[in-house]
C-alpha cells in the first residue's frame, strides 16, 4: 500500500463528504439535539440513495462491493461532520453477516441495509468487562440471556448483533430489539447522545456464527472503524482551529502568530497525520486478509492518546469559545473524547502491544 | 448577625487563644449540616438556585460564628483576627466540603478588590454584605473582542452630569445569573493608549439596561453568561479606584483571581477536585488497585498535589503577611489546571468502559465524566496557560516583553473588535 487513495476510495470520500456537509449543517445538528431522535434520517436516506451505506457489501446483495478502506472513507466523512447516523454499527454488523453468516441470512438482511430501510446495531460491551471475546451473555434453546451496555441506536435498530456464549463457544447472534424478553434502558454516552442498556431474558435469537474468533473479528473491525471516524473528527477540529486562530485577533495580531499557538498546532498536525497513517494501514491489512492485530492496536492508540491531544489543543486555542456550545467545536471535542474511550483507550492498546512484544 | 464591631469570638479580655478558636471551628463544622466531611456521600444533584441558597445559609452562619473573612477588620464584618487564626480555619475546614462554590469569585476576587480600592462609603455599604453572602458579586472583564488582551476592551462609560452611562457587552461572566453586582471595567478615555483610559465600576445587575443571557458550556451547564449594558446609568460615585486607573485595579483583581483559582480559594479550603487518595479508593473498587500503570499515575498525582499544597501555603502566608499576591499565583494556576486535567483523565482510565456510557440514574459516572469535560476550561478561565507563562517569563525571569504594536497608540486609533 502507498497510503494514497485509489480512484474508487477517493470517489467514496468525495461523495460522502459532499452529501454529509450538505445535509449536516450546524443548524440541523442543533435541531436534532433538541428533538427526540438522535438520527438524521434525511442524511441516511441520501447516503443510501447514492449507494454509500452498502459500499462494502457485495453487489449480489445490492451493495457496491468495495472494501474496508472505502468504508473507512465513509466513516471519516461521518466524523468530519459529526453526523448522527448509525453508520458504524450498521455497516460492520452487515459485514459480519456477509462474511461470517450464512447466505440466506445475508440475502434476507443486506438488501435492506443497502437501500437504507434496515438499521443494525452491535451489542458486545458488558458492564466492567474489558475482555470482549468471552461474553457473559449465554445462549440456550435458541434464546439469549444477558446484559449489554453502550448499545447505540437500539431503539431504532431492526436487528442487534449480540455476542454471547453457547456450549462454551463465543459467537454472534441476531436479536430483534422489539421482541419479548428484550428490555431497553436509556442512558447517556460521553458524546451526550442516548445509548442503551439492553437486558435480555430468554430473548429469541438467530445464530450468525459460532466460529472461533468471530467476536474478535468484529471487535477488531469496530476498533478500526472508530479510528476512521476519529480521523475525520480530528481533521475537522484542527481545520476549524487553524481558521479560528487565523481570524481571531488579540494584542493587535492573529493569535495564530503567537508561537505558543503555532507550535502547538503544528504538533497536532503531526498527530492527525499519525492517526491517518496508522488507520489506513490497519484498514488496508483488514481488507487484504492480512493479520492486523498489531496495526489495529497501534491505530487505536493514536486515535485515543494523540487524538486527546488534538482535542485539548483545539479546545484550548479557541479560548472561551472552545468551552461554549454556541460554537461548533464542542461537538468535535465530545466525539473525540467518546471515541477515545470506546473499546479501550490508549493504555489498553499499549498493554496489548507490549504483551505481544515482550511475551516470553 | 453581630451588631457590635466586636468579633463574636472575642472575649472581654481580648482575642481567643488558638486552642479555643480551633475547638470553635471544629464544633461549628461538625454541627453545621451543610459542612460535609470529605469522603461522605453528598447529594450533588441539586439545581443552581439550591446551591446558591445553601451557600448563603452556610455563609451567614459562618459569619454569625465569627469565622467568615477572619483576617478582615471586625468593623466591616470580618473576624478581626490575625493570620494564625486563618491558618487554623484552613487546616480544620480542609477536611470538609463546604457549599461555598457560588461565592468563589465574590469572596476570592471582588471582596479584596473592594477592600483595597473601594471608597469608605462603598466599603461600609458592601463589605459585610459580601462577607455574609447577602450580596454576591461577579467579575465583568472579558468581552467578545477582548479576552487575553483584556485591555483592548470596548465597553464605554461616559459621564453625564452626576452619572456614568455604560454601553457595551461582556461575555463569559460566571455567575451573573445569580449575582447582585458586577465589577465592570469600562473605557473612560479612548484618547489614551489602551491600558490608560480604563476605569472600574460597580454595577447593579438589576438596573435598567442590564440584560443577562446564559451561555451553555460543553457539559450542558450554563455557569456563564453574556451581559449587555445599554444606556445603563450609575451614580458618579460608583467608580471603584481612581478615574482612568482601572487597569491597576483590574491587574490586582486578576492576581487575586489566580490565587483563588490556584490556592483552592480563600474561603473554600481546597477545591472539589477528588485527590489521589480518593482515586486510589476508586481504583480498588474497580479492581485496578494492583495495576502498575494506575499506581504510577496515582503516585505522580499525589506528588504534584503535595507541591500544590506547598505553593498554596506560601501564597496564603504572603497574603496574610500583607504582601500583594505575586507571580506564584500564575504558577499555582498553571499547576492546578494541569492537575485537574490529569486527575480527571486518570479517573476515566480507572473506570474504563463505565466512562463511555452510563445508565441515566448513575450520578457518579456522570459526575466524573462532567468533571473530565470541564477540566480543560481551567486552563482558559482567569487568563490562559500561555498568558500565565508570559507573566512568569516576563515578570519573574525578566525576559524581554513580547513585541507589541499597540501599547502607545491612542485606543480610538486601534483596530480592535468592532473598530476594525
Ligand atoms: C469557565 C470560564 C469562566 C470564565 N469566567 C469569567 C468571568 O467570570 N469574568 C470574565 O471577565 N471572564 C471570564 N472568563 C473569560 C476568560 O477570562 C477568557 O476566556 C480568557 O481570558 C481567554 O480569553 P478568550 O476566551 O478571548 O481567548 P483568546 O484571548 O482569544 O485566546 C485564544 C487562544 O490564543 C492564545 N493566546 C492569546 N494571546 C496569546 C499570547 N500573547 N501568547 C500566546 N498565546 C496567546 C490563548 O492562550 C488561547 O489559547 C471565563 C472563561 C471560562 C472558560
Amino acid at each position: 500500500m502507498d497510503f494514497t487513495l485509489d480512484e474508487r476510495e477517493q470517489a467514496v470520500s468525495d461523495l460522502a463528504t459532499q452529501i454529509l456537509t450538505d445535509k449536516i449543517t450546524m443548524e440541523r445538528l442543533a435541531e436534532i439535539e433538541a428533538g427526540d431522535e438522535w438520527f438524521d434520517r434525511d442524511a441516511w436516506a441520501a447516503l443510501a440513495a447514492s449507494g454509500l451505506i452498502g459500499v462494502a457489501i457485495d453487489e449480489s446483495h445490492g451493495g457496491s462491493g468495495a472494501d474496508l478502506v472505502s468504508l473507512g472513507q465513509l466513516l471519516r466523512a461521518q466524523g468530519a461532520t459529526v453526523a448522527p447516523i448509525p453508520l458504524l454499527p450498521t455497516t460492520l454488523a452487515a459485514a459480519a453477516i456477509a462474511e461470517l453468516g450464512g447466505e440466506s441470512l445475508a440475502s434476507d438482511i443486506l438488501p435492506g441495509v443497502c437501500d437504507g430501510s434496515t438499521i443494525l446495531t452491535i451489542a458486545v460491551q458488558e458492564y466492567l468487562d474489558d475482555d470482549l471475546a468471552t461474553p457473559a451473555a449465554e445462549v440456550s434453546d435458541g434464546a439469549i440471556t444477558g446484559q449489554k451496555i453502550v448499545v447505540e441506536y437500539a431503539d431504532l435498530a431492526d436487528h442487534m448483533l449480540v455476542s454471547a456464549v453457547a456450549d462454551g463457544r463465543s459467537g454472534l447472534y441476531l436479536v430483534q430489539p422489539g421482541d419479548a424478553g428484550v428490555m431497553l434502558t436509556e442512558g447517556l454516552s460521553s458524546r451526550l447522545e442516548p445509548v442503551w442498556q439492553v437486558d435480555m431474558a430468554h430473548a429469541p435469537c438467530v445464530e450468525v456464527t459460532s466460529a472461533d474468533g468471530a467476536v474478535g473479528w468484529l471487535v477488531e473491525r469496530m476498533r478500526a472503524g472508530l479510528c476512521a471516524i476519529q480521523l475525520g473528527v480530528t481533521e475537522a477540529a484542527l481545520k476549524l482551529t487553524a481558521e479560528y486562530t487565523t481570524e481571531r485577533q488579540q494584542f493587535g495580531r492573529p493569535v495564530a502568530t503567537f508561537q505558543a499557538v503555532t507550535q502547538r498546532l503544528a504538533d497536532q498536525y503531526i498527530n492527525v497525520a499519525g492517526i491517518r497513517l496508522t488507520t489506513y494501514s490497519a484498514l488496508w491489512r483488514l481488507s487484504h486478509g492480512v493479520d492486523a492485530t498489531e496495526e489495529v492496536s497501534i491505530a487505536k492508540w493514536w486515535a485515543s492518546e494523540r487524538a486527546s491531544a488534538v482535542a485539548h489543543a483545539s479546545q484550548h486555542c479557541h479560548g472561551g469559545m472552545g468551552v461554549s456550545v454556541e460554537y461548533p467545536l464542542h461537538r468535535y471535542t465530545l466525539w473525540n473524547k467518546h471515541l477515545t474511550t470506546s473499546l479501550g483507550a490508549g493504555t489498553r492498546q499499549l498493554r496489548e502491544i507490549g504483551a505481544r512484544l515482550a511475551a516470553p | 448577625m453581630a451588631d457590635t464591631a466586636q468579633s463574636p469570638l472575642e472575649t472581654a479580655t481580648g482575642p481567643p487563644d488558638h486552642s479555643e478558636f480551633r475547638s470553635r471551628v471544629r464544633v461549628f463544622l461538625e454541627e453545621h449540616p451543610l459542612a460535609v466531611p470529605r469522603g461522605a456521600t453528598v447529594d450533588d444533584d441539586i439545581d443552581e438556585a439550591d446551591s446558591v441558597r445553601r451557600a448563603k445559609t452556610f455563609q451567614a452562619a459562618l459569619h454569625d460564628a465569627g469565622l467568615a473573612a477572619i483576617t478582615y477588620p471586625a468593623e466591616i464584618g470580618g473576624g478581626g483576627l490575625d493570620k494564625s487564626f486563618q491558618e487554623i480555619y484552613h487546616k480544620e475546614s480542609a477536611a470538609y466540603r463546604l457549599p461555598v462554590f457560588p461565592l468563589a469569585i465574590s469572596h476570592g476576587m471582588c471582596l479584596p478588590v473592594l477592600n483595597d480600592f473601594g471608597t469608605d462609603e462603598q466599603k461600609s455599604e458592601h463589605l459585610e454584605k459580601i462577607i455574609r453572602a447577602e450580596e454576591i458579586w461577579c467579575q465583568m472583564f472579558s468581552e467578545p473582542g477582548a479576552g487575553s488582551d483584556v485591555a483592548s476592551l470596548q465597553m464605554r462609560a461616559e459621564r453625564d452630569g452626576d452619572q456614568w452611562v455604560l454601553n457595551g457587552q461582556k461575555v463569559w461572566t460566571s455567575g451573573a445569573q445569580y449575582c447582585d453586582y458586577g465589577l465592570v471595567v469600562a473605557r473612560t478615555d479612548p484618547e489614551q493608549p489602551k491600558h490608560r483610559g480604563l476605569s472600574m465600576f460597580k454595577v447593579d445587575l438589576s438596573a435598567p439596561g442590564v440584560e443577562i443571557r446564559p451561555l451553555r458550556q460543553i457539559t450542558g451547564d450554563a455557569h456563564f453568561n453574556e451581559v449587555f449594558l445599554t444606556d445603563t446609568r450609575i451614580p458618579a460615585d460608583w467608580l471603584v479606584g481612581e478615574l482612568n486607573m482601572g487597569w491597576s485595579v483590574a491587574i490586582a483583581m486578576l492576581m487575586y483571581e489566580r490565587v483563588a483559582l490556584g490556592a483552592g480559594g480563600v474561603s473554600g479550603g481546597g477545591g472539589a477536585r477528588p485527590g489521589a487518595k480518593r482515586i486510589a479508593e476508586l481504583a480498588r473498587e474497580h479492581d485496578r488497585g494492583d495495576d502498575p500503570v494506575v499506581r504510577n499515575a496515582l503516585a505522580d498525582l499525589y506528588i504534584r498535589e503535595r507541591l500544590l499544597t506547598f505553593i498554596g501555603m506560601r501564597i496564603r502566608a504572603a497574603a496574610d503577611a500583607g504582601r500583594a499576591p505575586g507571580p506564584e499565583g500564575s504558577i499555582a494556576k498553571l499547576a492546578t489546571a494541569a492537575l485537574a486535567k490529569d486527575t480527571t483523565e486518570l479517573i476515566l482510565e480507572v473506570i474504563g468502559a463505565g466512562a463511555t456510557a452510563w445508565p441515566a440514574d448513575d450520578d457518579s459516572a456522570e459526575t466524573f465524566v462532567m468533571a473530565f469535560l470541564s477540566a480543560p476550561a481551567m486552563a482558559i478561565a482567569g487568563g490562559t496557560n500561555e498568558v500565565q507563562r508570559n507573566i512568569i517569563g516576563e515578570r519573574v525571569l525578566g525576559l524581554p516583553k513580547e513585541p507589541s504594536v499597540d501599547k502607545n497608540v491612542p485606543f480610538k486609533d486601534l483596530l480592535v473588535g468592532t473598530q476594525r
